[in-house]
């Protein structure tokens, strides 16, 4: 190698370097809080009602939680006969969710024995979300609003594969909500997946005991 | 060869070159390079909870214009919203497809109303991050990223 060709290399590799740097600093690593994540409470009557009409369902929010989520996303879900999680993202305008009863639903969520999500499905086309809420609730199955999108940006943004999956909520307060597994002996508490949460579904306790 | 036809070669492939050139420049000056590798497969269109052209935002940031207008099928604003965010996005009341500007004026502000086309910036506006589009992706390139990005401030790159 010439002088000269070893001269360019060391000018770009120098550039280069402060290139990666100058990005580093000023955002390049800032996610913002860290801490412990928890997976937020379900919504509960309170927090929100349904009213079934002929031609539509509407998802009513407390004046609370529309004043967090007004203009925002939350999912309306349902279990049909099969034990599928078949929801639908959907906008809260003026603290309300409309589903028309022509509408099919956004997604389906295949769920193991286990009540882990194996796959989410894109919906039926020969059925609607209204139809499966409707049989949801007269067969007595699971049915209401949740925060998770089951997009799975907190199980592809976490480093340390402390969220490997998503599952049915256990407790029966969360009506068969899908919720986030954390599993804390791997957390770093780097904060990514709160972050990148885009319904405050999961949330640092200290940015939770800031809030109370 | 004869000296015009060679000289008309040349001169298209310097115009060839140039126009691919320009794309890589904005392309880079947008901050996503990555996008020149979409080969427009449009398999992100298939889960998008909001029916969104999703392809659209990855050429709008191969191009630098957050103006692109790409098409929606299920997202829902408020009319007065849509009004505000753009005029000339089209939306859809009682099967008939107008302009916001045009609903605004024949219809109550507080409609809801389905929007049918929508540029890229606003799109991302109410854009719910939920990460579908990329995991549909058959070369995972980052569509959420571009989308995250032009969110902030309807620009792509930190302009």
């Amino acid at each position: 190698m010439d002088k000269k060709n070893l001269t360019l290399f060391l000018g770009i590799l120098v550039l280069m370097v402060a290139m990666v740097a100058y990005d580093t600093i000023t955002h390049g690593l800032d996610i913002g809080v860290k801490g412990k994540p928890i997976v937020r409470a379900a919504f509960t009557e309170k927090d929100y009602s349904i009213v079934f009409k002929p031609d539509a369902v509407v998802v009513n929010l407390s004046a609370e939680a529309s004043d967090e989520y007004n203009g925002g996303f939350l999912s309306v879900y349902a279990f049909d006969e099969e034990g599928n999680h078949v929801f639908s993202i959907k906008r809260v305008l003026d603290g309300k969710i409309i589903i028309d009863a022509e509408e099919n639903p956004g997604f389906r969520a295949i769920l193991s024995e286990s009540d882990v999500v194996l796959s989410v499905e894109k919906g039926s086309l020969d059925i609607t979300l209204y139809d499966v809420l409707v049989d949801a609730r007269e067969e007595g199955r699971f049915f209401g609003l949740e925060k998770c999108l089951l997009g799975q940006q907190c199980i592809k943004v976490c480093p340390a594969a402390a969220i490997m999956e998503l599952k049915k909520d256990p407790d029966p307060m969360g009506r068969g909500r899908i919720i986030p597994a954390i599993i804390y002996d791997n957390c770093i508490e780097g904060g990514l997946c709160a972050a990148r949460c885009p319904t405050k579904l999961i949330t640092l306790e200290n940015e939770s005991q800031q809030n109370k | 060869m004869e000296p015009k036809y060679r000289n008309f070669n040349v001169a298209l492939y310097v115009l060839a070159t140039l126009v691919m050139a320009a794309i890589v420049i904005e392309s880079f000056s947008a901050g996503h390079p990555w996008a020149l590798t979409c080969y427009q497969c449009k398999a992100c269109n298939l889960k998008c909870p909001l029916g969104y052209d999703v392809s659209m935002y990855v050429a709008a940031a191969a191009t630098d214009n957050p103006d692109l207008y790409m098409s929606s099928t299920k997202l829902q604003l408020i009319l007065e919203e849509a009004y505000l965010t753009d005029p000339d996005m089209i939306v859809e009341i009682n099967d008939e497809r107008m302009s916001a500007g045009e609903a605004y004026d024949r219809y109550e502000p507080e409609r809801v109303v389905w929007v049918r086309k929508l540029r890229a910036k606003d799109a991302a506006k109410f854009d719910p991050l939920d990460g579908y589009c990329d995991s549909m992706c058959p070369v995972d390139l980052p569509i959420t990223d571009a989308i995250r990005d032009l969110k902030e401030d309807g620009k792509f790159g930190d302009g």
